[in-house]
């Protein structure tokens, strides 16, 4: 009904955005000083060689040409050959993205499932000892950059005490899961390997806790100032005049207002959160497109820069369009605004 | 009609500790209402009326407040009841008419699920279903014809008349024994007010509640209270039957007010009154009406509330009236 075509609305809206960042992305690559021909093959190369690969890459057609040639090549799946690897750039994407999504996503529910409760009761005791502590911790978390929490949550739980492993994304000698989503916490409980689960889990707790410290900081002060300015609205003095509990008005009638404002914001955390996904997989080496992301950066890979980007863009997207949509679920003027 | 009253209030001092200092908005206020009686509580914007109202909700709590005197409903003390105990009364006994239908519904919710939950925790032990039902039959009630949309829709998809329509009968579902109705209906046009409070007048009725009306509209009152106290900076400072108010006001504060009511027939324009509600935090010694009042003399320290004829008492050391 209503939702679906709201729904349709921000598909087609996201697929627009995603067109023009291709062009925008597609033209910067090509900004960037340097022959990606002679980066790609090395100072000993002729000049022979670097314009056959100048040929190879179409990159003496007009760009406007190479484009097009793109995009069909696109909508076959097809990204084109690392110059960096020498592989297709798809298959070099697919070999690491699930990874670098596994742990963006492993550390936005660490955001929301903890941010969210801790900025509820905040609200709830409003300038108690308790909303002090959240407010003390919440700003911790949003000040220290999530490297720096990278390096001290590994000194101490890893180094020190010896809690979790110091890196990487499951131990060595693990029993693997065959690949069906590429999230290997969620193969290895679809193949039922519980203790590739219970390893995998112990290997991401740091890496997704310190991704997830500036975003849930925000996620409770948030969650916390939204929540008390509903708490002086009048429908909450309604609410307690009719003698609904304190707990339901906190969970339900003023949280789902609250949370309004509240998710779009999140939802924008969760994206930066991939950006920031890149420092903290060098610390805890975590396979993840990070080293892939900056190499092809660094050799001016052409086909990986567009290829990384427009992934990257396309999360994004989708993300900000399931936001949306649960917006939208949570705001009755959105979904019936065309009415 | 004074036989046993259903709410007083007795000697209400609410105190806010503020930026500024202590700010002493309620300065003793006392007052009751008779079981099925319609009684208007008047006095310009910021004397204290909703704060009044508020506190015998139950809903006057910040951490910065202090509330002395006593608040009793059907002899429960109201004042001493903790969150647990609230539950028993708001809702059951006393329920209130909130002033602006567009900010007192939650914007996310259905009214059904707001008028449902309303009348489970007023009645435990109702269904879900049951609840809706009674919802939908209360709404064919008051002349919703279509009680099943409305109930299915969201309050901003509701005119501010049909909301305010809803949020009397929530306060009412219930059947309580007291409704305040803080300035029901200002927020909307003159036509609607009207028809709110005659809406108002006739469910209470049926239902035998007793009303304390806030306004600062004394042309309201006359049609609707029975019963009225003008209140001015925190204090009661005159009380009358409405018919007996209207004729002869003995309280300078309460004859700037009349004349500050607009008139079909009649000579000139309504008099404002001149100067403002004092500072709290500051207050006049004495008479806290003297720096505006037009007869203020050396004689007004701090009036008692005398009684110069039966049921109607006046604050003011002088007796003006006509
Ligand atoms: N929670 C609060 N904190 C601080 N001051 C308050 C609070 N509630 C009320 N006041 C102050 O108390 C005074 C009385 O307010 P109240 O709302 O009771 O007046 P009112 O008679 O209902 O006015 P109106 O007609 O404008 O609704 C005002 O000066 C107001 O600023
Ligand atoms: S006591 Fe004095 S100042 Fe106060 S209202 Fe009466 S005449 Fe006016
Ligand atoms: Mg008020």
């Amino acid at each position: 009904m209503n939702l679906w075509r709201y729904f349709l609305g921000r598909l087609l809206g996201s697929l627009l955005v995603l067109f023009g960042v291709s062009i925008l992305i597609f033209g910067v690559a090509r900004l960037i000083p340097g022959d990606p021909a002679r980066i790609a093959l090395g100072p000993m190369a002729t000049a022979e060689q670097v314009e056959m690969m100048r040929e190879r890459l179409r990159l003496n057609e007009p760009v406007v040409v190479q484009y097009g040639e793109f995009v069909r090549d696109l909508f076959r799946g097809d990204l084109g050959i690392s110059l960096y690897t020498k592989r297709p750039v798809t298959s070099d994407i697919l070999s690491t993205l699930p990874a670098t999504f596994e742990l963006v996503i492993a550390a936005a529910l660490i955001m929301t499932l903890i941010g969210v409760p801790l900025g509820i009761v905040a609200a709830r005791y409003r300038n108690s000892g308790v909303d002090r502590a959240a407010n003390l911790a919440a700003l911790l978390g949003v000040v220290t950059p999530s490297f720096v929490w990278a390096i001290f949550l590994m000194l101490v739980f890893a180094f020190a005490l010896d809690i979790f492993p110091i890196a990487g994304r499951v131990s060595r000698g693990a029993e693997l899961p065959p690949t069906v989503t590429g999230l290997l916490i969620l193969d290895s409980a679809i193949a039922g390997l519980w203790p590739t689960v219970f390893d995998a889990l112990r290997h991401i707790v740091l890496p997704a806790f310190a991704l997830a410290m500036g975003g849930l900081g925000t996620a409770a002060r948030l969650t916390r100032a939204n929540m008390s300015e509903v708490y002086d609205r009048q429908y909450i003095q309604l609410a307690r005049a009719f003698a609904y509990t304190e707990r339901e008005i906190a969970y339900k009638y003023a949280l789902r207002p609250a949370m309004v404002p509240t998710l779009t914001i999140l939802g924008l955390d969760f994206a930066i959160m991939l950006g920031n996904a890149f420092l903290v997989e060098m610390v805890f080496a975590w396979p993840g497109m990070a080293r892939y992301g900056v190499e092809v950066i660094i050799r001016k890979d052409l086909n990986g820069i567009v290829g990384t980007v427009l992934v990257i863009s396309a999360f994004f997207l989708i993300i900000n369009m399931i936001i949306d949509i649960v917006v939208a679920y949570m705001n009755p003027r959105i979904r019936y605004r065309d009415q | 009609m004074n036989a046993d009253p259903i709410l007083t209030v007795e000697d209400l001092h609410l105190r806010i500790r503020q930026f500024e200092g202590e700010a002493h908005i309620l300065n003793g206020v006392s007052l009751h209402l008779g079981a099925g009686e319609r009684v208007a509580l008047v006095g310009e914007s910021g004397c204290g009326k909703s704060s009044t109202a508020l506190i015998a909700m139950g809903l006057m709590n910040g951490g910065n407040m202090s509330i002395d005197g006593r608040v009793t409903l059907e002899g429960t003390d109201l004042l001493g009841l903790g969150e647990r105990g609230w539950r028993n009364v708001r809702g059951r006994q006393i329920s209130m008419v909130f002033q602006d239908p567009g900010a007192a519904l939650n914007p996310v919710f259905t009214v059904g699920d707001q008028l449902v939950t309303a009348i489970r925790r007023g009645d435990p032990g109702t269904s879900r279903a049951e609840a809706h039902e009674r919802a939908a039959e209360a709404l064919r009630h008051v002349h919703i014809v279509d009680a099943e949309r409305v109930l299915a829709s969201y309050p901003f998809q509701l005119s501010g008349g049909l909301n305010q329509r809803i949020l009397i009968t929530m306060a009412l579902v219930n059947r309580p024994r007291v409704v305040v109705a803080d300035e029901p209906g200002s927020a909307l046009d003159v036509t609607v007010q009207e028809q709110t409070l005659r809406l108002m007048k006739a469910l209470t009725d049926e239902v035998g509640a007793a009303v304390l009306l806030i306004t600062h509209n004394l042309g309201v009152v006359r049609t609707f209270a029975q019963r009225v106290y003008v209140m001015y900076s925190g204090t009661i400072v005159e009380e009358a039957e409405t018919a007996r108010l209207f004729e002869a006001p003995r309280h300078p504060y309460t004859q700037a007010l009349l004349a500050a009511v607009p008139r079909l027939t009649g000579e000139g324009l309504p008099q404002p009154i001149p100067g403002q509600v004092p500072d709290y935090t500051d207050p006049p010694v004495g008479c806290r009406f003297q720096p505006r009042c037009p007869h203020a003399r050396a004689a007004c320290g701090n009036p008692p509330f005398a009684e110069p004829e039966p049921g109607h008492r006046v604050r003011c050391v002088l007796d003006f009236s006509g």
